[in-house]
């Protein structure tokens, strides 16, 4: 029981006792110049820091400490409920020889435990070495391009860092990428910074200038060949003390002690990218960095017309966005479906990492055992000038026939049968029906029979509304009837009733076709009608004899049957000619 | 004597269109022979030969298709069985061997559905086809006519006859013009089936020209005979999947 006491009491406490602690040594400038002053700072930082050592300074070469007692600074931070405390030692040094020196690892003593500082490397210059006139040529600002390797490969990633550098005095309040950096043959990645921009002094062209680096791009190249990086342009605000030979600076500057907005451009910058020589075995998919990939199937035993996924992954640091999907050989049953690929990048730090997942869906159409072969990816190193290369084992799959569906065969089991026995035969078309006349006639025929229809219509109609008109064409009609009694009454009837008859069927034609009233009218009038159309003289006086001697008949002897016969045919003659003038 | 020249000259015609079509027959007979015998290329020939010399069936294009299989040219099989599905006799089982084929493409063509009065043209193109629109047409033609004039001389029924005359006369005139675009649309379209393994579809008729496409094995599309006609190599199309385009012509079949 005692034990066990013991060991909640040691889990309990073991995230102070494995607390972390945070040691870090800087300079305020790297490059100093004989005589010249300049402080070493110790921070200590960690949670719960009960006891705090001096820190103890190694023997130094060529600097001098000015103060073996820092000065000390304290301050405690409460965020989210956890306390934090950083202590700080600053000792005042002086460079004494030109040289380059490194400050050795500082040795802390926190709670009992030894720590130490990174190394610091400090370059002493002799101020003699300074010309006047190079320094007044010099700018007050300037921007940079750094790129962290000289000659890369095609998809090898670079570190294009934008450095600014300013004169001691200037004060960098804000800045202002300008859009548009113009990276042709780069694939770009904007890195995020973890920490802070910080400055450090850098001697250039004998100009001390603090330099600072503002963003971070990850650089893949795409291509071969001489690649520009155009000029990068810069919007920056910065707050400067007025210069010891512009004494008016500070008056013109006024109270905003020279503020101002300044655009500064690096320079253009070209590149080589030397090309990569495929490997000599295995697949390339332009991969370069350092990458694992694995591929894996969502199921090895599936029924025909079932999908499944097979899923490879690419993860590591180097040109992922660059990477093109490692194509397979698959069975040729397979009925493959546009593959998914999916991309995280993390920017975080000094370089590209993250992953590729590409999702490629296949539905087996016929059953079997089929195999997705072994393939070897080839990644490109470029540290080592070579490839590395990754194994990916064979893929067995396992597709049994599919008990739903009607109709499925494998090229083993085809049952389609040929037809055989009589066929029914016809023969190719040669034109449409549209091209034989008799399909015309079929609908003019029709539209004949309609107009002959429609005229007949009217005439139908015309009978029955137009009594003069219907008199006019039934005239014929009735004269031939009454002739036609007329001659089968002739061996009984007495000769002037015939005659009576003759007469009547000849002048009530004329009056019918005519329009004339239908009695009441003496021969004389009738002929004076038929002479006003016109007609043929002959014709009057044939029509004027025959009128005459039907008139006349009663004072004459009595004819004989056969003149009755030819006066019945006269009148018909007469009806004849009248018809086809009247 | 008359009479017996007229009985002579029918016996002499049926005579002959018996024998022409007993002498396809034989062949086709021969060829499913030959077939069953595993001889499908020349099976294959034998059933062509029928074919070129104007004489076609369902089972014939049916066959082919089957031949064709073996022959493992699914893109031919697929254009056979097509034909042969625009017989009804045997229709099913040309769709069947259809899906057969489909499933044995690793590739398919998306399709956009086609518009409604796109298949109610295709259907009644299937049912009766032009010929038989244009003689249904003619019938109802005459029959209207007839009604109207019915209709003049008869006034107890004239209303009824006239109106019913009229409607079927429209009625006609319908048929008849659907007749014509029914042709129109044969003429100027034709079905293709691609029969290699697979084609480029181009933007223009030139392979120079910007890439529409790729069309694979089985792909089947609508060739645009009046546009292709200036382009002796080529043929304008549209895909299933909507796109238009131009294709060699020595990569398709067409019906």
């Amino acid at each position: 029981m005692f034990l066990l006491v013991i060991s909640l009491f040691a889990w309990a406490a073991s995230p102070v006792l494995a607390q972390e602690v945070n040691l870090n040594a800087t300079v305020s400038e790297n490059h100093v110049f004989i005589g010249e002053q300049f402080s070493l700072t110790i921070e200590i930082s960690g949670e719960s820091l009960r006891n705090v050592e001096l820190p103890v300074l190694p023997e130094l070469t060529g600097i001098r400490i000015l103060s073996s007692t820092p000065s000390r600074g304290q301050s405690i931070s409460i965020v989210n409920g956890r306390t934090s405390t950083a202590t700080t030692y600053r000792y005042t040094l002086i460079a004494q020889q030109e040289g380059s020196y490194r400050i050795p690892p500082i040795t802390v003593v926190i709670d009992g435990e030894e720590h130490q500082t990174s190394p610091i490397q400090v370059e002493v210059l002799r101020p003699g070495t300074m010309q006047q006139d190079s320094t007044d040529r010099m700018p007050d600002i300037f921007t940079e391009i750094q790129l962290d390797v000289e000659n890369p490969v095609v998809g090898q990633q670079l570190v294009a860092s934008l450095v600014i550098y300013f004169r001691e005095g200037i004060e960098i309040t804000s800045y202002q990428p300008s859009p548009g950096w113009r990276t042709d043959g780069f694939w770009k990645e904007q890195l995020e910074n973890i920490e802070q921009p910080r400055a450090e002094t850098e001697i250039v062209g004998s100009v001390r200038y603090r330099k600072a680096t503002l963003l971070r791009y990850a650089l893949f190249p795409s291509r071969s060949g001489t690649l520009t990086l155009s000029p990068f342009e810069l919007h920056v605000s910065i707050r400067s003390e007025p210069r010891r030979n512009d004494p008016f600076g500070s008056i013109f500057g006024g109270f905003g002690t020279n503020q101002q907005r300044v655009t500064v451009h690096s320079e253009e910058m070209d590149v080589t990218v030397s090309r990569i020589n495929p490997p000599q075995s295995g697949v390339s998919i332009g991969a370069v960095g350092n990458f694992q990939i694995n591929r894996s199937i969502s199921d090895t035993r599936i029924t025909v017309g079932e999908s499944v996924e097979l899923t490879t992954t690419i993860e590591g640091e180097g040109n992922l966005p660059l990477i093109s999907k490692p194509e397979y050989t698959f069975p040729e049953s397979f009925e493959l479906y546009q593959p998914q690929e999916e991309t995280n990048l993390n920017r975080r730090g000094t370089t590209i990492s993250g992953s590729n997942t590409y999702r490629e869906v296949f539905i087996p159409r016929t059953a079997g055992t089929y195999t997705i072969p072994e393939s070897l990816i080839g990644i490109y190193n470029p540290p080592l000038h070579g490839y590395d290369f990754r194994v990916l084992p064979a893929i067995t799959v396992t597709v049994e026939q599919n008990p739903d569906e009607q109709f499925a065969r494998t090229s083993d089991n085809f049952v389609l049968q040929p037809v055989s026995g009589l066929a029914l035969w016809e023969e190719a078309q040669t034109g449409w029906l549209a091209e034989k006349p008799w399909v015309w006639l079929g609908f003019l025929l029709p539209l004949l029979a309609l107009l002959i229809g429609y005229r007949k219509k009217r005439f139908v109609e015309r009978l029955q509304s137009d009594s003069d008109f219907a008199r006019a064409h039934l005239a014929r009609e009735k004269a031939d009837s009454i002739l036609e009694k007329t001659k089968q009454e002739i061996p009984n009837a007495p000769v002037k009733q015939t005659y009576h008859f003759l007469h009547k069927a000849v002048t009530g034609f004329i009056t019918d076709r005519l329009s004339l009233p239908a009695a009441g009218l003496s021969d004389r009038e009738v002929l004076q009608q038929v002479e006003s159309r016109s007609c043929p003289e002959d014709l009057q006086r044939d029509l004027k004899r025959f009128l005459d001697k039907c008139a006349s008949i009663s004072y004459a002897p009595v004819e004989s049957e056969e003149d009755l016969f030819a006066d019945l045919n006269r009148a018909e003659t007469l009806l004849n000619k009248l018809d086809s003038h009247l | 004597m008359n009479h017996l020249l007229k009985a002579l000259l029918f016996l002499m015609i049926s005579t002959l269109v018996t024998l022409s079509v007993e002498a396809q027959q034989v062949r086709f007979d021969q060829a499913n022979e030959l077939l069953e015998q595993n001889q499908a290329g020349e099976a294959l020939e034998l059933y062509r030969s029928i074919e070129a010399g104007g004489q076609y069936s369902g089972e014939l294009f049916y066959n082919m298709g089957i031949a064709a299989i073996h022959q493992d040219s699914l893109g031919l099989a697929k254009y056979y069985f097509l034909r042969s599905s625009g017989y009804s006799v045997i229709r099913n089982d040309a769709e069947e061997a259809l899906r057969y084929v489909n499933n044995q493409f690793s590739r398919r063509s998306a399709t956009l559905p086609a518009l409604p009065w796109e298949r109610f043209f295709l259907w009644l193109d299937g049912l009766f086809g032009p010929d038989g629109l244009l003689t249904f047409g003619m019938i109802l033609f005459n029959t209207g006519i007839a009604g109207v004039i019915a209709s003049w001389f008869y006034p107890r029924f004239g209303r009824l006859l006239f109106r019913g005359g009229q409607s079927v006369i429209i009625l006609s005139l319908l048929l008849a013009a659907t007749s014509f675009y029914l042709h129109y649309l044969d003429n100027r379209f034709d079905r293709g089936v691609l029969t290699d393994r697979q084609a480029t579809v181009y933007e223009q008729p030139s392979t120079e020209s910007a890439l529409i496409s790729t069309a694979y094995e089985g792909y089947v599309m609508k060739v645009d005979r009046h546009r292709s006609e200036p382009e002796e190599s080529w043929y304008y199309i549209r895909l299933e999947n909507g796109m238009y385009g131009w294709i060699n012509r020595e990569h398709l079949l067409t019906f």
